[in-house]
């Protein structure tokens, strides 16, 4: 650190040199900054975490396992995902509420399915989410050429051939379904030049301030980036020198009084063993928080980092690199390691123009690891005046870490979104319906769609060996979007329901729960649909299936549709009802009265009735069913419902919801108030 | 450690560039000398150097490759790669992480490589187009055909590529088994006359294999082969009779995917899931599984072979059956109608059949297709036989 002492003592003696110069011109003033310098001086050194990472490349899903290094013992852990880096970045985050998220850049490009069929929105939405502020751009941000890139940047549809892709604005992690929102984070490339105007494609360096500090984050990609992407992709740009570029900046930055500059770069290089090298004589396996060789060359010449390092201007504090998909910390906490749990602290760094170790770190790749900075910052200064650096594996299997996720599953619904929609059986057809089953609910409070959803559940349960029900309830809240309809111009039927549209009105993922309940509990379960009953806030007219009818009214004056009494339901009757043949109901018993004029006729008898996990745990306030007893948990909501479609796919007759021998008579029925 | 780890390793900590860093292409041969001068700085004799030493390098990549060293042959291209951006080279990497088991890696570059170079070099796009079209991903695979056939219309291995990806069970024709396009693994010789007779699946600790009956009956020898071209001689240890099924011993073991689990239950009727299947052909010849995906079927009572419900064409069957979150539920099965059906692997451990470890009560996320076809390029197995009769 002597170096960088040096280095702060110069700028010191300028700033002196400065505040006495204007002490000469002005003493009235100069009481004044005495005063304001006692302030300053009395303001204690704050820190700031910077959290970097490198060369996502649109990993929305765990790349499988990594290790901290190849030590023997140590064990590989699952690591990644775009939910789990949100989840480790919001700790870190929480650790300091000063903070920045930065990358160095290949975010995008050369990415999984998942991203890349859809244009790579799916990695910008979910580093949106993660929380990027500031992304250098790498070479494979030009793989689609600056347009696209502008496009990710500023947000909206792509378009093929003139019209929109279908595959694009998919927005499950944008405002709104059809829509893209673009980068909130800025992509930066001082180095990127338009030769037509002579300004950077992009903003050359963001700027961040904390306790009113200014932080600049200049970002780069490597000047090579023309010869490794495609030439229509970079036509019209220079790449300049990286090193030159920086340094160029450096006085423009310092103008606008910012003195704590770290650059984010995409280029990078190698932990190496350097023939005759001290530091790397013995056996030292790398890391993810060593700097094996000081990142030179195995011949010991100079990587390409270390080589855009050695040229930087004394101005620059941290370096946060990538490229190579390496992992290296080579700061003040780096680490030699030759065997398991046996890590031997060497700080290093890579020595600027004029000698400086800087600190210069890269975190692997498709988010295997965050590196977590912490920067000390002088405010007198307004400079960085230390730097503490460690790599940290995004550990799938982080108990808390899981658990955050769990209480805030935002990012893992998109992925969850982004998975289902790269499927190929999303477009799989898995039935035709003769018109719209729509979701809109009769007066009794039916919706064509809830009934064909209670239906399907019914199916799968109704075996003996899978629950033996004989009843199902859907809430209605679970059927989503407008039903299975054909929402796409020009709408024709018969209408082929895709997995993708079952998906839509089905998107929980939830599963189905068959339980024993008695008459009593039917008819309270029921009773609870309406307002002021069994606590019951909001009405919820459940979705039932064939073989259930009953009707029900408002028993208090209009407009209220309230009553704590629970006595709005007034008969109940169930048919067995065989579903084996969903074209093909046929009744299986005599009706039975299970309630007349609100009066359950055999209170304790038991009925097997299927729910899903969410009703059946009391979602949507129906504690009824917490009473429930044989619970048996099945098959996925969805899963119900495809093999129910498929009993109308083709060549059999497509589903038409007006068929009474169908559907059967109408299933609730509201009665006029009294 | 096995090859996957080194390729992990080899990648993980940088040993070699995954994606090429410094400047300078280079000739493939019909790049012109103004692109190699652009692309690769310096004079004549330097690049004359450096083109040679990546020419020694896709060589040894190859050569690498065939000797079925994956993590070896990605460190040849790779390094290959920081002496000259060219497709060649790619195409290289995308087989090498094929030959590693990594299919998701393979996609991703590939789709660099298809996109990059859609112009130098049109043909990549077959590569990719065919590893997505095998992966489940047809209407995908078909648009990446249909854009790079855009551009070079004439191209004589896209159009090969698509007829294929046409057919039902598409097959990499001699031209397109070339490197560096390659559609194919390596695979050590058999003998003359042995040919592929359908799908195995691979059991327990690798060391054993389903297979049905039919696809062994008259086999002097049998060979199963895995997609990474991991090829294994194998017996017969016994006749499941009641399921259709041959239960084979392997001569040594082949690696299961990581993570592999068998289905704690069979699969509820309309959950989405994965067949991997080999097309049956007159010859040996290596080649990566096809993906089939759909719904299972509604279970009947008392089946002990249960309906399917994924559709797959005429065909040999034998192949694995995965649940929607990427477990194995079972084999697949032709019955004497030629319907499908699964051997649950239920039905199995009821034989006395050991498998793969059920997983615990909970999770099952839908698994990707993706990741779904990577199990499977371990999971599924060639079945290759050598009859004596010579039929």
């Amino acid at each position: 650190m002597k170096n960088q002492h040096a280095h702060k003592l110069s700028r010191l003696a300028g700033a002196l040199a400065l505040a006495a110069s204007f002490l000469a011109l002005s003493p009235a003033s100069a009481q004044e900054q005495a005063k304001a310098k006692t302030q300053v001086r009395a303001s204690p050194a704050f820190t700031v975490k910077i959290i970097g990472f490198n060369d996502y490349h649109g990993n929305l899903e765990s790349p499988g396992t990594f290790s901290v290094n190849l030590a023997t013992g140590n064990v590989a852990k699952a690591v990644g995902g775009a939910e789990f880096m949100a989840a480790y970045v919001a700790r870190m985050k929480a650790a300091n509420p000063l903070n920045v998220v930065v990358g160095a850049g290949d975010f995008i490009g050369a990415t999984p399915l998942i991203s890349a069929l859809f244009f790579d929105e799916p990695a910008v939405e979910t580093l949106n989410k993660i929380g990027l502020e500031f992304n250098a751009v790498g070479n494979h941000e030009f793989d689609k050429g600056k347009d696209e890139l502008r496009r990710l940047q500023n947000g909206g549809c792509k378009f093929t051939g003139g019209v929109p892709d279908p595959n694009s604005c998919k927005g499950f992690g944008s405002a709104a379904p059809g829509s893209f929102d673009g980068a909130k984070y800025k992509w930066l490339s001082a180095n990127v030049v338009e030769t037509a105007t002579g300004r950077t494609l992009l903003a050359p360096y963001g700027i961040k301030t904390f306790n009113g500090v200014r932080v600049a984050f200049i970002g780069m990609t490597l000047k090579g980036t023309p010869s490794i992407v495609t030439p229509t992709g970079v036509a019209g740009l220079a790449f300049n020198d990286e090193a030159a570029t920086v340094n160029a900046l450096v006085p423009r930055l310092r103008a606008l009084g910012i003195e704590s500059i770290v650059v984010l770069v995409h280029q990078g290089g190698f932990q190496n063993r350097v023939t005759g090298d001290a530091t790397t004589t013995g056996f030292i396996t790398n890391d993810i928080n060593g700097c094996n060789g000081d990142l030179r060359n195995g011949d010991g010449s100079d990587s390409d980092i270390r080589a855009i390092v050695k040229q930087l201007d004394n101005a620059v504090d941290l370096v946060i690199s990538g490229h190579t998909h390496a992992a290296y910390n080579c700061s003040a906490n780096t680490i030699d390691v030759t065997q398991a749990n046996v890590a031997t602290p060497r700080a290093t760094g890579i020595p600027n123009k004029v000698g400086r170790l800087i600190p210069v770190t890269s975190s692997s790749a498709f988010g295997r690891i965050l590196t977590e900075v912490d920067v000390t910052i002088d405010p007198a200064t307004r400079d960085i005046v230390a730097v503490s650096a460690t790599n940290r594996l995004v550990d799938r299997t982080d108990p808390a870490i899981v658990s955050a996720i769990a209480a805030d599953p935002s990012v893992k619904n998109v992925v969850d979104a982004y998975r289902t929609a790269v499927s190929p059986l999303a477009s799989a057809v898995i039935g035709t319906i003769t018109d719209a089953v729509d979701n809109t609910a009769d007066t009794g409070g039916m919706r064509p769609a809830g009934a064909l959803i209670a239906d399907a559940q019914l199916q799968a349960t109704q075996p003996v060996g899978v629950g033996g029900a004989v009843m199902a309830f859907m809430n209605p809240g679970g059927v989503r979007d407008q039903g299975f309809i054909d929402y796409v111009a020009p709408v024709v039927y018969p209408y082929d329901v895709t997995y993708g549209d079952a998906f839509r009105v089905q998107p929980f993922g939830n599963s189905l729960v068959t339980m024993t309940l008695t008459a009593q509990q039917i008819k309270n379960l029921l009773e609870q649909q309406f307002v002021g009953c069994l606590g019951q806030g909001t009405q919820r007219i459940l979705q039932i299936a064939n073989g259930l009818q009953y009707s029900w009214r408002y028993t208090q004056p209009s407009p209220s549709t309230s009553n704590p009494a629970c006595d709005f339901v007034q008969s109940v009757t169930y048919t067995p009802t065989d579903l084996s043949n969903p074209a093909a109901p046929a009744a299986a018993g005599p009706a039975e009265q299970i309630v007349i004029n609100g009066v359950v006729q055999n209170p304790s008898k038991t009925y097997r009735v299927t729910v899903n996990n969410f009703l059946a745990t009391g979602g949507d306030g129906f504690t009824v069913l917490l009473g429930g007893t044989s619970v048996l948990g099945g098959a996925q909501d969805i899963d119900a419902l495809v093999a129910y479609f498929t009993s109308f796919k083709v060549p059999n007759p497509a589903y038409d919801r007006t068929k009474v021998n169908l559907v059967g008579p109408v299933r609730v029925t509201q009665l006029p108030r009294p | 450690m096995n090859r996957r780890s080194i390729v992990q390793a080899a990648a993980a900590f940088g040993a070699v560039a995954l994606f090429s860093g410094l400047a300078r292409p280079q000739p493939v041969t019909d790049f012109s000398e103004q692109a190699r001068r652009r692309l690769m700085p310096g004079d004549a004799a330097e690049r004359e150097r450096a083109l040679g030493e990546r020419q020694r390098l896709l060589d040894e990549g190859e050569t690498q490759l065939r000797a079925g060293r994956a993590g070896a042959a990605l460190a040849a291209f790779e390094r290959a790669a920081l002496l000259l951006h060219a497709p060649d080279t790619e195409l290289g990497i995308v087989r090498a992480h094929m030959a590693g088991g990594d299919y998701r890696l393979a996609l991703a570059f590939g789709a660099h490589t298809a996109g990059a170079h859609r112009r130098d070099m049109p043909s990549a796009a077959a590569l990719y187009a065919w590893l997505l079209h095998l992966g489940g991903q047809t209407q995908q695979a078909a648009r990446a055909l249909d854009l790079s056939l855009a551009d070079a219309p004439q191209d004589p291995l896209l159009l090969l590529a698509q007829g294929q990806l046409r057919t039902p069970w598409p097959r990499a024709v001699p031209a397109l088994l070339a490197p560096p396009l390659r559609i194919a693994p390596y695979a050590a010789d058999l003998p003359m006359g042995s040919r592929v007779s359908g799908t195995a699946t691979l059991g327990a600790e690798g060391r054993v294999a389903f297979v049905p009956l039919a696809s062994i009956e008259g086999a002097s020898s049998i060979w199963l082969r895995n997609g990474l071209g991991q090829t294994r001689a194998a017996r017969l240890l016994e006749r499941l009779e009641p399921l259709g099924l041959g239960q084979l011993e392997l001569d040594a073991a082949l690696d299961l995917p990581a993570d592999m689990r068998s289905a704690g239950r069979e699969p509820f009727a309309g959950s989405p899931g994965g067949l991997l299947e080999y097309a049956s052909a007159p010859d040996a010849q290596p080649a990566w599984p096809i993906l089939r995906l759909g719904f299972f079927a509604t279970q009947r009572a008392n089946q002990t072979l249960r309906d399917l419900g994924i559709d797959s064409p005429a065909g040999a069957r034998g192949g694995p059956v995965l649940d929607r979150a990427g477990r194995l539920a079972g084999v697949a099965l032709r019955d004497a109608q030629g319907g499908d059906r699964m051997v649950p692997v239920q039905a199995l451990a009821a034989a006395g059949v050991p498998t793969a470890e059920a997983p615990p009560p909970g999770a099952s996320a839908l698994m990707a297709a993706d990741e779904m076809f990577e199990r499977g390029l371990r999971l599924a197995l060639q079945v290759l036989v050598l009859r004596s009769d010579g039929r």
